[in-house]
């Protein structure tokens, strides 16, 4: 019989141990000389609040962030702004109803019909796809400290969320072909 | 060699058959873990940051482990593909797909949706975790496959030195 069952547990484990060992070192190896290489040993922080929320590693003082419970009650009061900060084709796929769009990326082609449109004075909560996502925290942060709104929140979970609550939402374009860009 | 055994008609048709399967299951999972690799190994800082939602592994093993294990499943595929020290990647594989399953299962309990980062590190391939949990389950299942029926002779592994082979 040559089939693997055949084999001596010792060996196997030991070739799975051999292997393992050379392939992390080659990873080592790789990670020394590559361009995306990271340190060995990270600073991982988690913070959770009193909300459930994780603060991710790029949150700063001044984010706010809002469970999916609270911003659909701010929805559902009808009184607040959900800007969508993800990249065009995501936003036409699908995003809350309602929303604007101002891709962090495309920010300066973008924001004009936001500053337009938008009172300083507006309670807005931006968004992207989920929690691991960073673009809606720093869209909040450039609408607050260099386009002066007052009241940034950031949606925890992301459209992620939006979708797992079965909350309304809407796809392509609600001003027509890509109107808002240039505006 | 097995093959040159003297079997009922039969019994040689089904026995060839699984060994047939088994081959193709062994490649396929070679493949797959292959494939899973790849983006993971390009991308170790995005990597690691799946990992750290995943909330699991203390901080300072997050960075090494995102550093390492593409390169595990790398090798591991490769081997399956080729059919060499099969043993070896089999059971590394069959301990990855089980840690993997207990980390998906302990998430879905807390009730946090994740990326699973298990073949993109991209942000819009998010997959639900029970679905992912049930392909864990499957890919463990063909581990399990390659390993009680897979033959040495369809690989690299009969050239090598047949120490605990009886024949």
């Amino acid at each position: 019989m040559d089939r693997i069952r055949d084999k001596q547990p010792k060996r196997l484990f030991r070739q799975a141990i051999v292997i393992a060992i050379i392939s992390s070192v080659v990873g080592l190896m790789v990670n020394f000389i590559s361009p995306n290489s990271i340190a060995l040993v990270g600073t991982w922080k988690v913070a959770v609040d009193s909300t459930g929320i994780v603060k991710p590693d790029y949150f700063e003082e001044g984010d706010t962030l809002v469970t999916i419970n609270q911003a659909i009650a701010m929805f559902q009061a009808n009184r607040t702004v959900f800007i969508d900060a993800r990249m065009p084709e995501e936003f036409e796929a699908g995003h809350i109803k309602g929303a604007m769009i101002l891709p962090f990326e495309e920010y300066d082609n973008y924001v004009g019909y936001i500053r337009d449109t938008v009172p300083k004075d507006a309670a807005i909560v931006t968004y992207c796809s989920a929690e691991d996502c960073d673009l809606s925290l720093y869209l909040a942060r450039v609408l607050r400290r260099e386009e002066g709104y007052t009241e940034v929140f950031t949606l925890y979970g992301g459209y992620g969320e939006w979708v797992k609550s079965e909350m309304p939402v809407e796809t392509g374009w609600p001003w027509g072909e890509k109107e808002a860009e240039g505006k | 060699m097995a093959l040159g055994r003297k079997r009922g008609g039969g019994e040689v048709t089904l026995h060839k058959a699984l060994e047939v399967l088994a081959l193709v299951t062994r490649v396929a999972l070679g493949v797959i873990f292959v494939y899973a690799s790849i983006d993971k190994a390009i991308h170790p800082a995005e990597f690691a940051k799946i990992i750290h939602y995943y909330r699991i592994l203390p901080g300072f093993l997050i960075n090494l482990w995102a550093i390492t294990l593409p390169w595990i499943e790398l090798t591991c595929g490769l081997l399956l593909i080729l059919g060499w020290y099969r043993e070896g990647a089999l059971t590394i594989l069959t301990v990855l797909l089980v840690t993997f399953m207990i980390a998906i299962g302990v998430n879905i309990i807390r009730g946090v949706d994740l990326n699973c980062g298990c073949f993109t590190v991209s942000e819009s391939a998010r997959s639900n975790a029970w679905s992912v949990f049930i392909r864990d389950s499957w890919l463990l299942a063909m581990a399990f496959f390659v390993f009680f029926f897979d033959r040495t002779a369809y690989g690299l592994d009969r050239f090598r030195a047949p120490k605990g082979i009886s024949s």
